[in-house]
């Protein structure tokens, strides 16, 4: 018995000592954030390493949220982050008080999805005002049936569903329906997990709710999309990959971004990543459930890449609605913009 | 003396109901509880078991719910366990005998033991949230296996703690004087004596611990485990694949082949690991110029680069092989290859690499030889909850199944380290009575 | 019949003639100046201890009042007394046990002789102490391990006994304590399979192992059959040629029938000191007499 005590502390102590073996540094690439982009970077990333070529080369993803991403990143921990939202302002200021600069670069796109219960036959198309009517924070406990927000609709009870107020998909819906994130009612049955919301709806008859468009992809037997109606042109639209990609479904049509570290970008292996993403992540992305950018808009990416141009189009703000041309014509700028738009 | 009295007699007829009441409502609880749980694996079991095989247990993860599998988190799990094992219980132990056997009883240790009652009940976020500023950024041990150990270790130490002094307590003051009427020292009658003694209830104790750490996700996430890792940590063992040591690179342009290599050399940023990876598949091309005024020396070289089983010497003459270049091994076991032009000194090199257009001066090393032993200890990692709480969240529902799926493995091992305990516990009771 | 006690290894401040010192005082407890007749001249005791006009308090309990009483040696000295009266505390001072307590304060001193070191002494290291004098417990107290691990312990935390030397004292102890022929093919086997008796036996060997000066018996049979307790008393009458007994027992009979001196505690308080057979025949205080024919206690 003590023979093996002794023994285990011997080998206990051995352990600690070796603890402090330098680490090596290795070929890899750190990606971390969104967890909305995460099967975007996760299909690229298993494609990218199955690649003869790019034999050797480490590729991880971690899934810390947009939020969390911009953390490591900013402290230069990671070599990309993923996120389903501009950087912003708190995050850009630290990034510059660090002297990390980094490339912006959108690499996909989600429609946000509208969804009601198949069997409500009443309503098929909804526009932005009526989205307002319903989750504004002043509808909170007194938009409560479907006759309040439009008259030609029952007077029956609404149900809400929508995203807690830690995803991404939260702030973006908030920001493009009532022009602020993180502004809405709180009285509504909230998820994370976007499957709970996808149960939510498919079991009640007058329940709306909102969520990415591979949730919808993947239940279109329990759910109806509704088409939004453009507040541009006045047509209503369906959610479809066309619709997204020449900027008619909108506003509901969100950019996904991986930002990358200038410095990084030194490093062989994240410049291969990168531009095997630009090049050949279409397909993926589609394979995926999310919306690819048009093939322009990964040439302009690409060119970003080469010719290392740093900075955000956003300013540090979160803009809904931005179509895909308007963002990469929007000018750079590594500092933090006084107005959104 | 009172005599017994009808009432006495129909009372004890209702205490037995009361009695019979108490132990139906028992039962009916017991059964209840088991149900749910039956139900709950039952559930758990008939969603995953389809997708439970070997494939499942030794693919890593993928966008295609039917190829990914759970290696890289099995392997994270053990490993992290492990360290939290190696932390948690040796700490534990020693913290709980302190208190026991040495501690005098004041108000300090009585802090101490309400706190330690207390920090078991900590969320376990808290721990994450402290552990990313204690051991990833003040202690600067990076998103390792070892942080998460260490975490995990810290959060179930105040269980292992409070196992161990019940274990210390339930043996008779008696056999401490025993020992301490023999002559032993405190040291002495707690290796001896209160130590192996106690050591079945502190195992079992521990193993709970262990139980409870294999479960977590909010802490692992907080200091950034992974979700995403295709590759395993290195092994504490074997030969590294050969490797090259990047010592200087710049950006490449074709227009500027005749930068020195001087001016690159200054921009050092680092090394790199195995194998070759901005290089063309099995080949590589050196490029050198011995001064600014003489042009770009190329030399293409066929190299087996996708073989980390090449021996150093076989390296060797492959390289002595092509005419323009020799290979020498230094004495620190770096392999350096200098451009052997006749009639001249042999310089510096540097590969370009065409497809990254970077410029990289560099010799070949074995990999510094060997594995460190305990390498894998800094590396990354992704364990069983982390691909759980990603998949159930997934849109598709094929990866429902694969989370289900683990989910029964992560039952199964907490099983199996449940069945280790009692199986310890019977052993080492068997010899120990008062 | 008292000794010149051989002061020579001593040193210090400390060093006197112990016999010098010792002898006012044992005349003054009443020894037996004409020896009973049943005494044979051969076994004409020397003291090995001498309590010192000892105090002991548990924090601010004052257990023990200014006890004085030699041990003679390799005699059996009874302390007999009510519950409470203060026996084991004085019995657990020749060992330091309640130095494992916090708060115990001792005062007097504990004279060991030859040497004369005083056991309570300030600067005296209990486990020095502990090492020259043993002890058996009320309850037998084998270790849950083997027979053989359970004698070899005190050698062992001493340090410095080569394997065969280890196993000729367990041999050597066990044969002392009676119990070698019954376990001598089992040595390996828990010592708890062992009968109570035997445990007894067993603890017996193992405060024997270490060749102690003194043994402290702490009613070693109030948890024993008639028949084993027989036993046990045999033996402490076997060992006492190697060894100086003092044991503490509320069991009149065994007092009598085992011990050459008896001492009668009461409130902390030494009552009376003798040889057995006067303690018991013609008991020089009232309270012994009226304990001794068990009007109280």
């Amino acid at each position: 018995m003590n023979h093996r005590i002794t023994l285990l502390f011997a080998f206990y102590s051995a352990l600690v000592l070796f603890m402090h073996a330098p680490a090596h540094a290795q070929t890899m690439v750190r990606i971390d954030g969104s967890s909305t982009v995460y099967p975007i970077i996760e299909a690229v990333a298993e494609e990218f390493q199955a690649k003869r070529e790019h034999r050797g080369i480490k590729v991880t993803v971690g899934i810390s949220g947009t939020g969390g991403g911009f953390k490591k990143f900013v402290r230069g921990e990671i070599d990309i982050s993923n996120a389903s939202r501009p950087i912003l302002v708190n995050e850009l200021l630290e990034a510059r008080q660090n002297g990390i600069e980094f490339i912006e670069l959108p690499v996909a796109f989600d429609a946000l999805t509208v969804v009601v219960n198949p069997r409500n036959d009443f309503v098929t198309q909804i526009t932005v005002d009526e989205l307002r009517k319903m989750w504004e924070p002043a509808a909170q406990g007194k938009v409560m049936r479907w006759n309040q927000v439009n008259p030609s609709w029952p007077d029956e009870n609404l149900n809400l569903y929508g995203a807690g107020s830690d995803s991404g998909t939260f702030d973006y819906f908030t920001e493009a329906v009532n022009g602020k994130a993180k502004s809405s009612r709180g009285d509504f049955t909230a998820s994370e997990d976007d499957n709970t919301l996808v149960q939510g709806v498919s079991r009640d008859r007058l329940a709306i709710g909102y969520f990415g468009y591979a949730y919808y992809a993947e239940n279109k037997d329990k759910l109806k999309a509704l088409a939004i109606v453009n507040p541009a042109t006045g047509k209503a639209v369906y959610p479809s990959e066309a619709a997204v990609k020449d900027g008619t479904y909108a506003p509901m049509s969100r950019p996904a971004f991986i930002y990358v570290n200038k410095k990084s970008l030194e490093k062989s292996e994240v410049r291969r990543f990168v531009e095997f993403l630009l090049k050949e992540g279409a397909p993926l992305v589609e394979e995926v459930k999310y919306v690819p950018l048009p093939a322009e808009a990964y040439e302009k990416a690409l060119d970003r890449v080469r010719k290392l141009e740093t900075g955000t189009a956003f300013g540090g703000h979160n803009i809904a609605g931005l179509h895909i041309d308007e963002i990469f014509s929007r000018p750079l700028s590594n500092d933090v913009s006084d107005s959104p738009r | 003396m009172a005599t017994l009295t009808d009432a006495h007699i129909s009372g004890i007829a209702r205490r037995r109901r009361i009695d019979l009441c108490f132990a139906v409502a028992g039962a009916v609880v017991l059964t209840l509880a088991l149900g749910v749980l039956v139900a709950l694996v039952t559930n758990l079991a008939k969603d995953g078991a389809a997708r439970l095989g070997w494939d499942f247990l030794t693919s890593f993860p993928s966008r295609r719910a039917g190829d990914a599998g759970v290696k890289s988190a099995i392997v994270g799990t053990a490993l992290v366990m492990f360290v939290t094992a190696c932390t948690a219980i040796p700490l534990g132990i020693a913290a709980g005998l302190y208190l026991e056997e040495y501690a005098r009883k004041n108000w300090f240790t009585a802090i101490v033991e309400i706190n330690i009652a207390n920090l078991a009940g900590v969320p376990s976020i808290i721990w994450g949230l402290m552990a990313l500023g204690l051991f990833v950024y003040w202690m600067n041990l990076g998103r390792s296996i070892l942080t998460a150990g260490l975490t995990l270790g810290l959060l179930v130490l105040p269980i292992v703690i409070v196992a161990t002094r019940e274990a210390v307590r339930a043996i008779p003051q008696i056999i401490r004087e025993a020992s301490y009427a023999c002559g032993a020292t405190r040291l002495q009658t707690v290796w001896h004596h209160i130590l192996p003694y106690s050591l079945s209830g502190i195992i079992t104790g521990s193993i709970i611990a262990l139980s409870r750490a294999i479960g977590e996700t909010a802490p692992l996430i907080t200091i950034g485990a992974l979700t995403y890792i295709a590759f395993l940590p290195p092994p504490p063992f074997g030969e590294r694949p050969w490797h090259y040591d990047v010592e200087s690179r710049a950006t490449f342009d074709t227009a500027q082949r005749t930068q020195p290599l001087e001016d690159v050399s200054r921009d050092i940023s680092g090394s790199h690991d195995s194998p070759t990876p901005s290089l063309r598949d099995g080949e590589i091309t050196f490029a050198w110029r011995l001064d600014p005024g003489t042009p770009i020396t190329q030399s293409r070289l066929s190299l087996p680069l996708s073989s980390g089983s090449m021996s150093l010497s076989d390296l060797v003459s492959a390289i002595d092989a092509d005419e323009n270049l020799a290979a020498t091994i230094s004495r620190a076991g770096r392999l350096r290859i200098t451009a052997d032009a006749p009639g001249e000194d042999p310089g510096e090199f540097c590969i370009t690499n065409d497809t990254t257009g970077l410029i990289e001066a560099f010799s070949i090393a074995p990999g510094g030889g060997r594995y460190g032993a305990t390498d894998w200890i800094m590396s990354e990692f992704t364990v069983l909850p982390i691909q759980m709480f990603n998949w159930v969240s997934r849109p598709d529902s094929r990866f429902q199944v694969n989370a289900a799926a683990t989910g029964l493995v992560l039952l199964t091992l907490t099983l199996m380290m449940n069945g280790i305990a009692i199986w310890l516990r019977y052993r080492l009771r068997r010899s120990i009575s008062w | 019949m008292v000794t010149t006690p051989t002061p020579s290894e001593n040193t210090g401040s400390n060093q006197m003639n112990a016999a010098a010192d010792v002898s006012p005082l044992v005349a003054s407890m009443a020894l037996p100046q004409p020896l009973p007749s049943d005494f044979e001249p051969a076994q004409s005791p020397t003291i090995k201890a001498v309590a010192e006009n000892l105090h002991f308090h548990y924090g601010k309990f004052h257990a023990l009042k200014g006890v004085s009483l030699p041990i003679m040696q390799n005699q059996i000295t009874a302390l007999i007394g009510p519950s409470g009266c203060g026996k084991s505390t004085f019995l657990r001072c020749f060992n330091r046990m309640h130095d494992l307590y916090p708060n115990s304060t001792y005062q007097g001193a504990i004279r060991l002789l030859p040497d004369d070191i005083n056991l309570v002494g300030p600067g005296i290291d209990p486990i020095a102490v502990r090492m020259r004098i043993s002890m058996v417990f009320q309850k037998p107290n084998p270790f849950p391990k083997s027979i053989f691990e359970n004698v070899a312990f005190s050698l062992r935390v001493r340090g410095g006994f080569s394997r065969s030397e280890i196993s000729d004292e367990v041999e050597r102890s066990l044969r002392s304590a009676a119990l070698w022929d019954e376990t001598k093919d089992r040595l390996h086997e828990p010592a708890n399979k062992l009968s109570g008796g035997q445990q007894q036996r067993l603890c017996i060997a193992r405060s024997l192992a270490s060749h102690p000066e003194i043994i402290l018996f702490d009613e070693p049979t109030s948890a024993l059959d008639p028949k084993a307790t027989r036993r046990i008393e045999e033996l402490m009458t076997e060992i006492k040629s190697q060894v100086t007994v003092l044991v503490v027992t509320h069991n009149m009979q065994q007092a009598s029938r085992v011990s050459d001196y008896t001492a009668f505690m009461y409130l902390g308080e030494l009552i009376e000191y003798g040889p057995t057979a006067k303690v018991f025949q013609n008991p020089a205080n009232q309270l012994t007499e009226e304990y001794i024919s068990g009007r109280f206690g």
